[in-house]
């Protein structure tokens, strides 16, 4: 067990080094150069003070030995555009993105589990084939294009939530008020997760639904309710937890898009943002940050299959 | 192996959505013969017209032909989706392959490439790329490629591993055969329906892709048209003209759903059980 | 069995009854997010795109400079005729030779913080300005002033190098003067908390909480040294989507948005909101790099300004939200422009005459062939993201085409656009702007030699004349230069200015005060704003 974890993480160091060194060499290689220099009224002499500032005079092997040296010590470096540590402006958005695609995720689950195991069991019913319409169509939907009909609907046309922004500025945010900025924004990010978690669901309750054991469970007279909640959940939904795990990349890349329609505070928009403005440091800093976080959510996953599933081989 | 009983259904779905397909790219090959409006024409003067003698569906905010993008357009979404799809299948299953076939320490450097890259949100990556390096459709093609091969990658590994260990294979090997031909020879047969699968998914994907980067001003270029930056730039005239925004809108939907209706009855022909 | 009956409503409403109900449901659902704009304190409510640096000395963006207008009183502050007028200087003297002003501070103004203000915080902020490695993006604005010196709390003296007229026009542009008791021990870049979150300035609202990426609260400073402000708090909120903030004008949660020309038929059908159409100091040019054979000669130059029809860019492209520019001095600065100059006519015809005796000859398909037989073909740069200037390339193009000229375009991300081609010379034309101070001095632009002159136009006259013109502080003799420099444009365009753009600001019914100003001048007045109830 330990020496599984231990590989696990020594994978997981890899990881964040390649991806780490891929976005260096992604953002050094760019041309143009930070757009903090892109004014065309800076003299020669204000140019290169900016440059040795912000260490772009070094050459490129010096600007990624400090780079590295400087992730190793837990350092993110500095923002070129809100002049920050970026560690500071992660922090001040990362509990909003945590929220938002939290909710969402919770939301996806929530809607995807019962609805899969019903879809599997009434295979063509009602419920299956209504159930199936609305994934074909939620996952065909630009989500750009679903936050600004959402907001047209149900902030302009019909004021029922806030078009935008986490709380009310200037006023105290209340829990109702931070609960009503919420509503829209995790039911839009939710729809493409729910989408495919009830997807792998449903295909994962039905090949569970084949096995042996059920049949057995079956002829033991056990009731279908049982047999469906206690049996069949069990089983489906291992690949159910694997399929978290790689939604979660998808879920941070599509809450940038929700976070910027919907005025959300948070990290995703605040990357794009960064790679729009050519904040190297701020880029790289992000990329590196969620990726991590991946990563380690991952190995808590496999963590967690040991938990669900003993008979899960150590080596693999 | 067991068959399922043929869903008729799912037969019918299927085959009205391979039919819709079909018709898509028809429509992009010989759209341009049976309809020569120049889509990129500005006629600054007869902007956001409705419906009419010269324009079928009208005209956009700077007076080009609405249905004349919508078909240019079109060709550009599925050249997009297609060609992405075809990248990173190329590198997935490339890359796959050396993972499978080749050593121990290409298969697990090839594995924590393919575990970074599947660490960080696609979307995240292909903005970075193209706010630095600027958009191109080549760049465009590219960069969806190369943050979407990781899946196939995978799958191929994991089914030349399980093949490696199969009988007919220890023999072929025994025989002398080299790694390339029991790749060609055996695997492929095997690997062909769930390749076909995962591309089939990819190219939905891949225009949803350049529809949201069209969003963020770094999908396809104007003034060429695709879906994703009509559907993007109507977004400003949804009060006044809604119309824009519904065209490509639905032509992204039901060109998504149906790839997506296809790639899952390709995956109920290839895996009966399910 | 109360969500049936609530549902029922809803459906209802829907399908035709008045609206009230329904609304009246959401507010009894959720009382406190949509009664923002009824009650609470008098609010003002601006966009941002992104979290703004709230030091003016530092600010490297639009939204920051915005900002820190309203928190950041100068010296001076333009009028509504763009005149500088007292703001913390009570009045000012000229030395005779113009290189000496010394100015009268206003007694008794506040720091937010409780601070006095006094000349010491006028000369520390000027010699962050000029010193480069503050991390100062005013710099080049200031490169004339030789020197600051206290005489004493209330009185502070510039020396300038040479005479310089622009400078009170600049004094009140981006020149926010900053405490000096803030950075005793600290550089301007390391106060970060001052930049982000606490800044102290001497305006008319000071910053009671910023929270990155929501919003910045600006409440009434009741320190404030002029006129006490009508409003209780101005707030910026971020919101990065330009058809997002649009939505949120549309909801009522935002009071002013400024728009692009496409947006108009979405923002001019709702109720509640007005566009403002006011004009500010800028021209919009395709800008010919003179280092290319093909553009040295006044002759084609003169022949591309006939060949497009701006009236059909402003109209179609701009609906109407610009002005015909003659010249690269825009209308706005009346007292400089000259308007019995000629309205720029278009007439490709006269453009082809122009262009044959300029050695140019008709080839196949009408294209014009040189004599070596190569084509006149060159690329046209633009900024990408930005549809106005897009479609104005675009008709650019195709007016451009009708005289046998093939400008084929290229979109770039505007930093790679400015840094890696239009600086070092790397292009043949480009689609771009300046917006100024409002003053007519254009040196740097357009004097031969000079740093920002990336068109590398060269024309001894107009060097002379435009040397003279930021050295004369007698605002005839003044106006007299300026009117030569556009009437020697005329024969010798620097560049093909094609209007002169009018800011389109859509502004919620309930806002007073606002001067007809660019956005930019007008927040320097931002306590005469309110808001009816």
């Amino acid at each position: 067990m330990t020496a599984f974890l231990l590989r696990r993480a020594a994978h997981a160091l890899t990881v964040v080094f390649v991806v780490c060194t891929v976005t260096f060499l992604l953002v050094h290689l760019a041309p143009g150069g930070p757009a903090v220099l892109a004014d065309p009224k800076l003299t020669q002499e204000e140019q290169a003070a900016i440059e040795e500032r912000l260490g772009l005079d070094q050459p490129i092997p010096v600007q990624y030995g400090i780079w590295i040296s400087r992730v190793a010590r837990g350092e993110l470096g500095e923002s070129f555009l809100y002049q920050v540590p970026n560690r500071r402006a992660i922090a001040e958005r990362l509990p909003n993105t945590v929220l938002l695609a939290g909710s969402a995720l919770l939301l996806s689950v929530l809607l995807a589990v019962p609805l899969g195991l019903v879809s599997a069991i009434h295979r063509g019913g009602v419920v299956d084939r209504v159930v199936s319409g609305v994934v074909f169509l939620a996952m065909a939907v630009p989500t750009f294009w679903l936050a600004i009909l959402a907001i047209f609907t149900f902030a302009v046309a019909f004021p029922v939530f806030p078009a935008g922004g986490a709380t009310t500025a200037g006023a105290s945010g209340s829990l109702v008020d931070r609960l009503s900025h919420l509503v829209m924004p995790a039911v839009v990010l939710a729809a493409v997760t729910t989408a495919e978690l009830l997807r792998y669901m449903r295909s994962s309750a039905q090949t569970a639904l084949a096995q042996p054991f059920i049949r057995v469970a079956r002829a033991k007279g056990l009731r279908e309710r049982t047999v469906a909640w206690r049996h069949v959940l069990r089983n489906a939904l291992v690949p159910v937890v694997t399929a978290l795990g790689i939604q979660l990349p998808r879920l941070v890349g599509g809450a940038a898009i929700t976070e910027t329609v919907f005025a959300w505070p948070g990290l995703g928009r605040l990357g794009i943002q960064a790679a729009l403005g050519r904040d190297y440091p701020l880029v790289m800093a992000i990329t590196l940050f969620v990726s991590a976080a991946v990563v380690v959510v991952n190995l808590l996953i496999d963590v967690l299959y040991l938990w669900i599933d003993p008979r899960i081989r150590l080596e693999a | 192996m067991r068959y399922a009983p043929v869903n008729h259904r799912l037969q019918r779905r299927a085959f009205l959505a391979a039919g819709f397909v079909a018709l898509l790219a028809v429509i992009a090959v010989v759209g341009p013969l049976l309809y020569s409006t120049d889509p990129n024409a500005l006629d600054l003067a007869r902007a956001a017209q409705p419906p009419g003698e010269g324009h079928p569906l009208g005209t956009d905010e700077s007076g080009r032909d609405v249905l004349g993008r919508l078909l240019a357009g079109g060709r550009v979404s599925l050249a997009v989706g297609f060609a992405a799809v075809a990248c990173s299948g190329l590198l997935g299953l490339s890359l796959g392959a050396l993972a499978g076939l080749g050593g121990r320490r290409v298969d697990s450097f090839v594995m924590r490439l393919t575990d970074a890259m599947m660490s960080v949100p696609a979307l995240f990556l292909i903005i970075t790329t193209l706010a630095l390096f600027g958009t191109t459709v080549t760049g465009l093609v590219v960069a969806i490629g190369a943050t979407s091969w990781m899946g196939l990658a995978r799958l191929v590994r994991a089914e030349l591993l399980a093949i490696r260990e199969q009988d007919y294979v220890e023999a072929a090997r025994a025989l002398g055969t080299q790694p390339l031909r029991v790749l060609t020879r055996h695997a492929f047969p095997h690997l062909l329906p769930s390749v076909l699968v995962n591309v089939t998914f990819g190219v939905g994907t891949a225009i949803l892709m350049e529809s949201a980067l069209s969003f963020i001003g770094l999908g396809i270029q104007p003034p060429a048209a695709s879906w994703g930056n009509m559907l993007s730039n109507a977004l400003t005239y949804l009060h006044a003209s809604p119309a824009l925004a519904i065209y490509p809108g639905v032509m992204i939907l039901m060109t998504v759903i149906s790839v997506n209706v296809l790639g899952d009855a390709l995956r109920d022909a290839a895996e009966p059980s399910r | 069995m109360k969500l049936p009956s609530a549902l029922h409503r809803s459906l209802r409403s829907l399908s035709g009854a008045p609206l009230g109900r329904w609304r009246f449901f959401a507010v009894a659902l959720l009382t406190a997010c949509t009664s923002e704009s009824s009650s609470g304190p008098n609010a003002l409510r601006l966009p941002l795109i992104n979290d703004p640096i709230l030091n003016p000395v530092l600010a490297p963006d639009i939204g920051s400079i915005l900002i820190n207008k309203i928190i950041f009183s100068a010296l001076v502050r333009p009028d509504e005729n763009l005149r500088p007028v007292p703001d913390l200087a009570l009045s000012w003297t000229t030395s005779e030779d113009g290189l000496e002003y010394t100015f009268n501070l206003k007694p008794g103004v506040k720091w937010h913080d409780g601070e006095n203000f006094t000349a010491n915080d006028v000369k520390f902020t000027f010699d962050q300005i000029r010193d480069v490695k503050s991390g100062s993006r005013l710099g080049s604005d200031f490169a004339a002033v030789a020197g600051v010196e206290v005489i004493d709390s209330l009185t502070v003296r510039f020396r300038l190098k040479a005479p310089f007229a622009p400078f009170l026009a600049l004094l009140g542009y981006n020149a926010g003067i900053i405490p000096s008791h803030k950075f005793r021990d600290r550089k301007l870049l390391d106060a970060t908390d001052f930049s982000r979150s606490t800044p102290v300035g001497t305006g008319p609202f000071r910053v009671v909480q910023a929270a990155s990426g929501s919003a910045i609260v600006l409440e009434r400073n009741p320190l404030y040294h002029g006129a006490a402000p009508a409003l209780d708090q101005v707030i910026f909120r971020i919101v990065p989507d330009v058809n997002a903030q649009v939505a949120q004008l549309l909801a009522g949660e935002l009071d002013i948005v400024p728009i692009e020309p496409a947006n108009l038929p979405s923002v001019e059908r709702a109720a509640g909101v007005d566009v403002v159409r006011n004009p500010i100091v800028q021209h919009v040019y395709v800008g010919f790099n003179q280092q290319r054979a093909i553009f040295k000669s006044a002759l084609v130059r003169q022949a591309l300004d006939l060949a497009v029809n701006r009236k059909a860019i402003i109209d179609g492209v701009l609906k109407g939200a610009a002005d015909m520019p003659r010249g690269t001095i825009p209308l706005v600065l009346s007292e400089f422009f000259d308007p019995s100059l000629p309205v720029p006519s278009y007439n490709p015809d006269s453009a082809r005459k122009l262009l044959v005796k300029a050695g140019w000859r008709t080839g196949d398909h009408l294209m014009l062939l040189d004599g070596s037989g190569k084509p006149f073909a060159f690329t046209l740069l633009v900024d990408k993201g930005n549809p106005t200037r897009e479609q104005a390339a675009l008709a650019v193009q195709q007016d451009l085409r009708r005289v046998g000229i093939d400008a084929s375009i290229q979109t770039l991300e505007f930093a790679t656009l400015v840094r890696d081609r239009v600086l070092p010379g790397k292009y043949d034309a480009v689609l771009i702007w300046w917006t100024t101070p409002p003053d007519p001095d254009q040196f740097s632009f357009y004097a031969s030699g000079q740093d920002n002159n990336h068109v590398r136009y060269v024309n001894r006259r107009v060097d002379s004349l435009l040397a003279a013109g930021r050295a004369t502080l007698d605002s005839t003799k003044r106006r007299d230069i300026y009117r030569q420099f556009q009437r020697e444009e005329l024969s010798d365009p620097p560049v093909l200015v094609l209007f002169y753009p009018r800011e389109l600001l859509a502004v919620n019914r309930r806002l007073r005060g606002l001067p007809a100003l660019g956005l930019r001048d007008a927040l320097r007045h931002a306590e005469r704003l309110s808001v009816a109830r």
